[in-house]
């Protein structure tokens, strides 16, 4: 462990009252949490922050800090974790032993008691689990980031998985970002702060979303529509005993990826799987006009049959018919390399009246970064997205924008920035090698002839 | 005249629907004693005769409402449960059923249950308070504590009782989910604080 950080951590051990009253296991001295919280620290010292040993003492004050708040946080320090697992796709910027770390912690159920449980059922649904279900597993087998996920049956013997929120969550969200802004506050920006604040609020009413089960519902279903007659599995979801806290939903069986890729699967799997993460989200990028700004490999089950269930819709950001367009075009020039219009596009981007108020050293740099997103699309033929150099030069621009800390662009290119890196990550880890080119075009062309036809 | 033991109890059944209805119509703080007589086409001294104040009255609604809280939560309780859960499931079985009287329970324990007067206000608040910490002490007997009477333990666990009422009188979020939240942590930290180690969740 890090010697530093083992001190401090050590005193500063969750001084700070939380806001909120809900309080997991972090806060009551979990050893998986501490460990967490340092190599948290530790992965971001090692790798942004210290330069010469001077730059690191100072960062250590701002450090000790940041675990600080970050102890008091109900609901953003699973954000915080979810960059960690994010990060420990990218084997490159993390040890192996990190990534064990994290994904661990991305399974650990939280506390939320049976008791808790019949409470919110008594209060949302007016019945009891047991009275609702056939059985009720009183145990959740999984973590879900604003609560919890429980096996089921209903009487005509589905199985089904019930994701139950922790109450409160509203207000446990409201004060997050607050300890956020607090947060932010130490630390020194460029003048680009209001924009990193335009971002936080966006993020906060991205996140503020998932609150309403129901509306998580009603897009599940309408993306069961749009995969059906593909092998991507949306569950199915069952309104009568759903609410806006309760979600209750078809149970798909299956491995997440770290146990699928634990049984050693062959090159033509990891291909076939690449190829469906691939195509839920490409196809849902063009059809709903929707990013997910919450992608992560626990997101997708990978069945016996080859099937790929698909979960999640609590958390996505939709285009507006405006940015759409911008993104369309964009997305023409990139193919076709139209710097000027790139430049346009960038200008636009980062609310500029015109390319020539841009930073040159930005512009580069986007340029490569365009050019990195944009290559498994514009290479005919398989793409070895297993392919070391190609991962390491992603991970070198995504530091390299992480250092620059532009934050004048507008929110929605965050989220697309984010779901790329956890495509493409995702697609690594997976060693995956298949035609991405024109599995996207396809679904850009499908999409467009499309349009006009009802709404799915 | 001499009126049967049986009459006496509908009587008194009587003045306390009447009494809630009116409660929650109008106010607990704008309904008297006489509004209440008047409802129940009774003379105010043979009101006076069943509860001796507008307070005592409203102390045993609300005492007549925990208990059937307690009642509710022995059905539920399954037997297996964790200290922490059996201690939220008995108050948070009586908070459901003291939910009629939510938005005037502040005054009534107030007066019925206050924390500063050493010897109780109201014996129906006394009694209130007795029964709730019997039961209590049972759930801790069970789990292998002892709650000896008058001591740390006692006040703190009260303390913290008084404290999610006051609480979830004046809970806005939906459901009152807010008190839910602060029932769980108060229930650990009592938890933490008698073991001296962290509660099994
Ligand atoms: N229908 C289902 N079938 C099987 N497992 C499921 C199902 N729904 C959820 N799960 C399990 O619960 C976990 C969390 O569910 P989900 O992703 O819906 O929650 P979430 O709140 O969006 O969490 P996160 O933000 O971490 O993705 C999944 O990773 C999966 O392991």
């Amino acid at each position: 462990m890090h010697p530093v950080l083992d001190t401090s951590l050590t005193k500063i051990s969750c001084r700070r009252i939380p806001s909120s009253s809900l309080i997991r296991s972090w806060c009551l001295g979990s050893t998986n949490a501490r460990l967490a919280a340092t190599y948290i620290s530790y992965a971001i010292q090692k790798n942004f922050l210290a330069k010469d040993q001077q730059e690191l003492a100072a960062s250590r004050a701002k450090l000790k800090a940041a675990i600080q708040l970050f102890g008091t946080m109900g609901y953003l320090r699973g954000a915080v974790m979810k960059v960690g697992q994010l990060l420990a796709n990218l084997p490159q910027v993390m040890d192996r032993e990190l990534i064990e770390i994290f994904e661990s912690l991305q399974f650990e159920a939280p506390p939320m008691h049976y008791s808790l449980i019949r409470e919110v059922f008594l209060d949302e649904l007016g019945r009891e689990p047991e009275e609702l279900f056939a059985s009720f597993d009183r145990q959740a087998f999984a973590a879900a980031s604003l609560g919890q996920v429980h096996r089921a049956r209903l009487a005509d013997g589905t199985r089904v998985a019930v994701k139950i929120q922790y109450p409160d969550m509203a207000r446990t969200i409201e004060s997050d970002f607050k300890t956020l802004g607090l947060l932010l506050k130490t630390i020194r920006f460029k003048e680009s702060y209001r924009y990193l604040f335009a971002h936080i609020l966006d993020a906060k009413e991205v996140f503020s979303r998932e609150l309403d089960y129901l509306s998580e519902a009603a897009y599940m279903e309408r993306n069961r529509r749009l995969f059906a007659g593909t092998e991507i599995v949306v569950p199915r979801s069952f309104p009568d005993y759903s609410s806006k806290r309760v979600l209750t939903m078809e149970y798909l069986p299956g491995k997440h990826l770290p146990a699928f890729l634990g049984a050693d699967p062959g090159q033509e799997q990891r291909n076939h799987f690449g190829r469906l993460i691939s195509l839920a989200l490409v196809r849902s990028f063009f059809r709903c006009k929707t990013v997910y700004a919450d992608l992560h490999p626990g997101n997708f089950i990978f069945m016996a049959d080859g099937r790929l269930g698909f979960l999640d819709f609590g958390c996505f950001r939709r285009f507006s018919p405006q940015r759409w367009q911008v993104q369309a075009d964009s997305e023409e020039a990139m193919f076709s390399q139209d710097q000027d219009k790139l430049r346009d596009f960038l200008a636009r981007l980062s609310f500029h009246d015109s390319p020539e108020e841009l930073d040159p050293q930005w512009v580069e740099l986007m340029f490569r970064q365009i050019q990195w997103v944009v290559s498994p699309i514009t290479t005919r033929g398989p793409f070895d997205f297993a392919d070391g150099a190609y991962v390491a030069e992603g991970v070198e621009l995504f530091k390299e924008s992480l250092v620059l800390g532009y934050s004048r662009t507008d929110s929605f290119y965050n989220w697309l920035n984010r779901a790329i890196l956890g495509h493409r990550s995702m697609m690594y880890r997976l060693g995956s090698v298949f035609d991405y080119s024109r599995l996207y075009l396809e679904e850009m062309r499908g999409a467009s002839s499309s349009e006009g036809s009802p709404e799915l | 005249m001499r009126i049967t033991q049986e009459a006496k109890q509908q009587n008194r059944k009587r003045i306390l629907q009447v009494a809630a209805s009116l409660f929650s119509e109008q106010g607990y703080g704008k309904t008297t004693t006489r509004d209440i007589s008047t409802a129940c086409k009774m003379a105010k001294g043979t009101l006076f005769n069943y509860f001796p104040s507008k307070e005592t009255l409203a102390m045993t609604m609300v005492a007549e409402a925990m208990e059937e809280g307690r009642e509710r939560y022995l059905e539920r309780r399954a037997g297996e449960e964790s200290l922490v859960e059996e201690l939220f499931l008995l108050v948070a079985s009586e908070l459901r059923a003291l939910r009629p009287y939510r938005l005037y329970i502040g005054p009534v324990l107030e007066s019925g249950m206050s924390v500063f007067a050493k010897e109780a206000c109201c014996p129906a608040g006394e009694q209130a308070r007795r029964a709730h910490l019997e039961t209590v002490a049972a759930i801790l007997a069970a789990h292998h504590y002892e709650l000896v009477p008058e001591s740390i333990a006692v006040t703190l666990y009260w303390s913290l009782y008084l404290g999610i009422l006051a609480h979830w009188s004046k809970d806005t979020s939906s459901h009152q989910q807010a008190t839910l939240s602060l029932l769980d942590y108060s229930m650990k930290v009592f938890a933490v604080t008698i073991s001296g180690s962290l509660p099994e969740v």
